[in-house]
């Protein structure tokens, strides 16, 4: 009997090992392997559910086309990707949300040319949509490379709550510059409220776009903006420092704030009351709100106005997405076939209702149509062709960013219901004022035509030691702040961000920017 | 006289080979160990192609067979990395200061263990020694970081409450060395004594009973039966243990660290993970020459210790 235990257990084992899956679709002659993000959505499978079957029934099946989704780990997709393309088994479309990552690929030698005749070919309409974008962005070098998908003009959902109740309190007025906003907390301070929640920078390097002086000259903010790379010898740097360190000395902010690695953090500080301020996306389905009455049931939310992060001279106050969204690139291993059936993809995602279906679900089941002709999803709708919790955005952002209804009217009033809880659309309201004022001042980097060498040799290096660097000066007393900034601006520059300045400033003189 | 220290393992060695009979009556046990093999050989040896890259100038597309060979100028910009230096003090000093605690509290606390006679006790007790073994260190470094952060670690909150001073554990570099060192024995030790209890164990009793004999009360009979007997399974594992030198543990490190306090916190691990997986796919080559650098120091630390105790007299560990 224990024989036999264990040559069940054996043979499962080595089963187990050996199996593998083959593809289980013969019929069809050709299979593209499209990339998915995967953002470890509780109960989704991201490569196979509703929508990717729906997918091969309508569009696969009838052009002999096998679709496969690759799963890529939000969190890990460089990773996932470099790892994936030195097996050989990368996904046919190469895509990054940034540009220097794309970019890097290309270096690598992951991305072939455009055929832009054949894209014209098979994908007119995915084509006519992408096709100024990838005149101005697309080229590297004088050859096309990247084509884009859409971003409309609605990143309004990224705001930060302040604790209106906490302003009320004091007797405050909402803050308009960084000074107004450090009076406040200095009166929360006395009052013995909470602080400013500030997190540790880290990824995206956008902290000193509200301490520019505007206006702006361009070779400068070429020179320095990078979302990659943080400017820590700017002069907009020094002031946010500058700023970061008083608040710092003065108890405005959490003194462990460095302790604050993400969001979950800052969340934890805004819920329990012990920070006045939290920023985020907010969706419909967000439970901050709900929580923070759940804790506080007096508490009180507004927006606050983004200039009061902002230098009192200062008039942009963030950062201004390009028009593009997702960026992408054709695995430099897709061949004819495989990139024809690529573009049919694209294209097919356009034609009939392919689009409305990937990010609205289906009508009566999903969804039903207001007297605006605008999708209202079912609430709490649990059947088949439930969508992931974006509401499927990681298929169809191939195509855009984020949907759109027809009309900028009809857009921003179906967002008021995709951004904001119900009872909340004041919220969004808000901070679309905020938004529609501040498009002028907005600011975005440079894009470059051609690689910067220095800037993948140095970049890890130059983040691990520009957190440290710049904690060391927000912590200095205030008296050896100007020291102790100095001393870190040199070692940041010797350690390799020079040599980035110098590329850059020698890629400025060329013309080779955008 | 000489007592074995690892009693199981060299009677196994004792053992004649198996023969083919007992091949053929245990063939599904046989079966059984491929699968371990093969684990080792396709992730341990299988990959020893892959520190070619060490040698070259790695494009991840070119792959190994591909990519341009560039000898040692890998090495040579690891050497001359800005922080090469910092990382390989770091990596000695902590690792070092591991070997000093660490390495002899499994020693004292089995000799500790063996002397508690309540069955019940001792069981208990050990259980307890081994749990922290089985939190990963990214539990044990959050866990740390509620405990004693300044500002509202609970054990400061007690401290305060007695009337002292808040304690900054872990945010002022001398003490989260401190630190550091602690909690890697507090989370290591128990673990650690198995192997000295399993050795204890098996030591003549007629030795004891010859020290009683002769007058030996139990400190003595510690100190000269069962310290001696087990001396040859110390001497293999820190033998084992000067081959981490150039290692150590990385997550420990980045579970403990925070960006406020860095003065120790850069080692080679760190930077090997820094280059590796944080760069993308640029410096994977210099990754690998680096972790090949571990490798080889570790390995000539071992040949080395190696040879120093034979040289003293002892059995050594090759």
């Amino acid at each position: 009997m224990k024989k036999l235990l264990a040559l069940v257990l054996a043979l499962a084992m080595m089963m187990g090992l050996m199996s593998f899956t083959v593809a289980a679709t013969a019929e069809n002659t050709v299979t593209i392997k499209i990339p998915v993000y995967d953002r470890g959505f509780e109960g989704w499978k991201v490569t196979d559910n509703f929508y990717t079957q729906w997918v091969q029934k309508t569009f696969g099946d009838p052009n002999g086309i096998n679709v496969q989704y690759i799963a890529i780990g939000r969190s890990t997709e460089v990773q996932d990707y470099s790892q994936m393309l030195a097996a050989g088994n990368a996904p046919d479309i190469i895509f990054h949300y940034d540009m220097p990552q794309a970019v890097a690929y290309l270096n690598e030698g992951a991305i072939q040319a455009l055929d832009l005749e054949e894209m014209k070919t098979y994908a007119p309409t995915y084509y006519a949509m992408t096709a100024s974008m990838m005149d101005e962005y697309g080229y590297m070098d004088g050859t096309p490379y990247f084509f884009f998908a859409q971003r409309p003009n609605a990143g309004y959902n990224w705001l930060t709550l302040i604790r209106q109740d906490w302003l009320d309190q004091v007797g405050a007025a909402t803050p308009t510059n960084i000074d107004e906003l450090n009076a406040v907390l200095m009166q929360w301070k006395e009052a013995g409220l909470g602080v400013l929640n500030t997190q540790l920078l880290k990824d995206n390097f956008t902290y000193s776009y509200g301490f520019w002086t505007y206006p702006v000259d361009a070779t400068e903010h070429a020179l320095y903006l990078d979302l990659g790379i943080a400017d820590l010898t700017s002069a907009a740097s020094r002031k946010y420092l500058k700023n970061l360190n008083y608040e710092y000395n003065n108890g405005l902010i959490n003194s462990e704030f460095y302790l604050n690695t993400d969001t979950n953090a800052s969340l934890a500080n805004f819920l329990d009351g012990s920070a006045g301020t939290y920023s985020f996306y907010m969706t419909s389905g967000t439970t901050v709100i709900s929580s923070l009455l759940a804790n506080f049931p007096d508490a009180k939310v507004s927006v606050l106005d983004p200039a009061a992060l902002a230098a009192t001279d200062s008039s942009h106050y963030g950062r201004k997405y390009y028009p593009f969204g997702m960026i992408m690139g054709i695995n430099a291993t897709a061949n004819e076939e495989t990139r024809i059936a690529l573009w049919t993809y694209l294209e097919w995602m356009l034609q009939d209702n392919h689009l409305s279906t990937l990010e609205n679900g289906v009508e009566g089941e999903n969804y039903t149509l207001d007297e605006n002709g605008l999708p209202t999803a079912v609430a709490d709708y649990t059947g088949e062709a439930v969508r992931s919790n974006n509401n499927n955005k990681d298929y169809w952002c191939l195509w855009e960013e984020a949907a759109r209804y027809g009309s900028d009217d009809l857009n921003y009033k179906a967002n008021l219901r995709n951004y904001a809880p119900a009872g909340y659309e004041d919220l969004i309201a808000n901070s679309y004022e905020y938004f529609v004022r501040d498009q002028a001042f907005a600011q975005t980097e440079a894009l470059w035509t051609t690689n910067i060498a220095s800037r993948s040799e140095y970049k890890a290096d130059l983040n691990t030691l520009f957190q440290e660097l710049y904690v060391k000066c927000a912590m200095a007393a205030e008296a050896d702040f100007d020291a102790t900034y100095a001393e870190a601006g040199q070692e940041y520059l010797d350690a390799g961000y020079q040599a980035i300045l110098d590329e850059k400033t020698q890629l400025i003189e060329q013309g080779l920017y955008r | 006289m000489r007592v074995s220290s690892l009693p199981v393992i060299q009677k196994n060695l004792s053992r004649k080979r198996p023969s083919g009979r007992s091949i053929r009556s245990y063939w599904e046990l046989y079966v059984m160990l491929l699968i371990p093999m093969l684990f080792l050989f396709v992730f341990k040896y299988g990959s020893y192609f892959g520190l070619a890259t060490a040698f070259e100038n790695y494009k991840i597309l070119k792959g190994v067979f591909g990519s341009e060979w560039v000898w040692f100028d890998n090495f040579i910009k690891v050497f001359g990395h800005r922080r090469f230096g910092d990382a390989l003090r770091n990596t000695v000093l902590l690792n070092v200061l591991d070997l000093v605690f660490s390495f002899p509290m499994p020693i004292i606390l089995a000799l500790l263990l063996n002397e508690i006679r309540q069955k019940s006790v001792k069981r208990v007790t050990q259980t307890m020694l081994y749990l922290p073994h089985f939190l990963s260190w990214v539990i044990v470094g959050a866990i740390a970081y509620q405990l004693f952060t300044y500002g509202s670690g609970v054990v400061n909150d007690i401290i305060e409450r007695m009337g002292g001073d808040r304690v900054p554990f872990l945010q002022e570099d001398t003490l989260w060395l401190v630190s550091y060192v602690l909690i890697g024995v507090w989370q290591s030790m128990g673990w650690g004594t198995i192997i000295y209890l399993a050795a204890i164990t098996s030591i003549n009793p007629e030795l004891y009973e010859a020290a009683v004999v002769d007058g030996a009360n139990r400190w003595k009979q510690c100190l000269n039966v069962t310290l001696p007997s087990i001396k040859p399974t110390m001497v293999t594992l820190f033998i084992m243990r000067l081959g981490q030198l150039m290692g150590g543990s990385f997550e420990r490190v980045i579970a403990l660290k925070n960006v406020a306090t860095n003065e120790f916190t850069y080692t080679i691990p760190v930077m090997v993970y820094d280059m590796g997986l944080q760069s993308g796919t640029s410096k994977i080559a210099q990754a690998t020459a680096l972790g090949l650098f571990q490798s080889v120091i570790g390995v000539l630390l071992v040949i080395g210790a190696d040879y120093f105790v034979k040289s003293l007299g002892e059995d050594g560990l090759l």
